[in-house]
């Protein structure tokens, strides 16, 4: 299922003096399987897009269509509550949306909501916490005696669960220590392998955006500025600098070395293929 | 100067101990980095030093002086601190006001008041803000405006606990560069709370932390020099470190230098 934004306007306030433009006629496609970045400086509109993708917020003008569904100024609620079923959101902090007395009851939640049997819900929860490497003989444990990192896991497998064709992931590394931010990330990156789920990932870390994801969104005062392949975007320094942005840590050693005639094969995503594709070039030129 | 010497906290009697057996001075005018991953004990010890936490074992010197609990009071107005999440520390309607508010509280007259919160609100480079609203600024800009509130009060202390951690990175050079300005033209000592690594080239000194124990100390060099103790603590060694761990050997090299060897 793709997400096609056709000429999205948001502004909010409308018709105040407070009036603000966040969004302006605003078109890209967002296509099943793929794992996406939303990058731009703060205020740039990638948190008001998101919330566009899944009816948090209407449209002032334009429209948001998922599948089949159209989201616009004035869509019904039914309609928004159908497009929450294909593409779920991960807030910050996700272990902060655990609320019930067992895991197992806390993973139910979501599909009993969407309206699937006792039997069919409790399938599903078994399914998702054990694929995400939570013991089931565990489940009906109290999420709240977890360690953090594994309550995360607990409140991403409630959203799984749901089995959205989308998964939006809103600075899901913020405030994390960087061994529990690591650990995040490359979950994500599972998931989206494992199940063949579109992510939308909207952070500020260009290290993580140049190692995990497919494609990439840079956003502008409100308007899309480019679009394309992350490897080329987040190795455009200009660009970047430009808009406010970090230059990924492996991309500017990569130039920097590449300067001085370190001749690396291909540009490597992360800090252990630099280190392969050095030892490779000193190797060969031995 | 701060001395503490053999500092052990548990929070229960029968419980861990979060700090056990720290020893470490701060000499006054320095900026001292103690890094710890969640749960190493470096948030117990700014709250021990902050009076927020008693009973514990071991000692606190400050210029020479034994803190106790008759007597934190009057060291308590000495120390300021900045919190890690910018929206939970705002009293005031608008910039200003929140800055004065300390010294409003302590009874400041009016022209001096003003003067002090001008003073702090230009160190941190948000003078021109000072009638907005706190809520509506960034995130960098709402703790340039709490490291303001704490300089109005001119403490010879201020502790930045993982003040940096819900900022995007512009948000975070600003802050750093501030504290850089802080440094050498106040003499404030600062105490720098974090798990990042990345964080603290700037710093004089640095500690680190894991499970309660100190288990290095010393320059940012020395600290680096030591890689070893860096994974073993759960930290995550900058990139250019782990490139001269695999390669050179893990001497301690900036961007520059990793650069100039490989």
């Amino acid at each position: 299922m793709n997400i096609e934004v056709s000429a999205l306007t948001s502004i909010y306030h409308h018709r105040t003096p407070f009036e603000h433009i966040a969004l302006d006629e605003l078109t890209t496609t967002f296509e099943q399987g793929k794992y996406y970045a939303v990058i731009g400086r703060t205020g740039s509109g990638k948190s008001t897009l998101i919330q566009h993708l899944n009816g948090l917020i209407l449209p002032t003008r334009g429209n948001v269509r998922v599948g089949d569904l159209v989201l616009k100024k004035k869509t019904k609620q039914k309609v928004i509550h159908q497009v929450k079923k294909h593409v779920g959101m991960v807030f910050q902090f996700p272990e902060h949306q655990l609320f019930d007395e067992t895991i197992l009851k806390d993973v139910m939640f979501g599909p009993l909501n969407m309206g699937l049997s006792q039997e069919e819900a409790k399938e599903r929860a078994e399914k998702y916490l054990s694929l995400l490497g939570v013991p089931l003989d565990q489940i009906g444990r109290s999420p709240f005696d977890l360690s953090g990192g594994q309550m995360r896991k607990i409140a991403i497998a409630g959203i799984l669960a749901m089995e959205p064709e989308v998964l939006i992931v809103d600075e899901p590394t913020a405030g994390l220590d960087p061994k529990s931010h690591i650990e995040t990330m490359k979950l994500f990156k599972e998931i989206q392998q494992e199940f063949n789920i579109t992510i939308i990932l909207v952070t500020h870390d260009m290290n993580d955006v140049f190692e995990y994801t497919d494609e990439v969104k840079l956003l502008g005062s409100g308007k899309l500025i480019k679009e394309g392949r992350t490897l080329d975007i987040l190795t455009d320094e200009k660009l970047l600098t430009d808009h406010y942005l970090e230059i990924p840590d492996i991309v500017r050693l990569a130039h920097d070395v590449s300067k001085k005639g370190v001749a690396l094969n291909r540009m490597p995503r992360n800090t252990d293929e630099f280190i392969t594709l050095y030892k490779k070039w000193r190797d060969e030129r031995a | 100067m701060i001395e503490i010497n053999n500092l052990t906290y548990q929070y229960q009697v029968d419980a861990a101990k979060v700090l056990d057996n720290v020893s470490l001075s701060f000499k006054s005018g320095d900026w001292v980095s103690i890094i710890g991953h969640n749960g190493s004990g470096k948030s117990t010890l700014v709250k021990i030093m902050m009076g927020i936490l008693e009973d514990y074992e071991g000692e606190i010197l400050i210029n020479g002086n034994k803190l106790t609990k008759e007597n934190i009071a009057n060291y308590r107005e000495k120390f300021a601190i900045v919190f890690q999440n910018p929206d939970n520390q705002f009293v005031g309607a608008t910039v200003e006001d929140d800055v004065a508010f300390g010294l409003e509280n302590q009874g400041v007259a009016r022209e001096e008041m003003v003067e002090k919160t001008e003073a702090a609100l230009t160190a941190v480079n948000m003078l021109s803000y000072r009638r907005h609203a706190p809520a509506r600024l960034s995130g960098g800009q709402k703790q340039r405006v709490a490291i303001a509130g704490a300089l109005a009060m001119a403490p010879d202390v201020l502790i930045l606990d993982e003040a940096t951690s819900m900022l995007d990175p512009e948000g975070r050079k600003d802050i750093l560069n501030i504290l850089e300005d802080i440094h050498r033209e106040r003499q404030t000592t600062l105490i720098y709370i974090t798990h990042d690594l990345s964080e603290i080239e700037k710093s004089d000194y640095a500690v680190i932390m894991k499970d309660g124990e100190v288990l290095n100390r010393g320059s940012i060099e020395h600290i680096f020099s030591d890689t070893d103790t860096l994974i073993k603590s759960r930290l995550v060694l900058p990139y250019q470190m782990q490139i001269s761990r695999a390669l050179l050997k893990g001497e301690y090299v900036t961007h520059g230098e990793l650069v100039e060897k490989l």
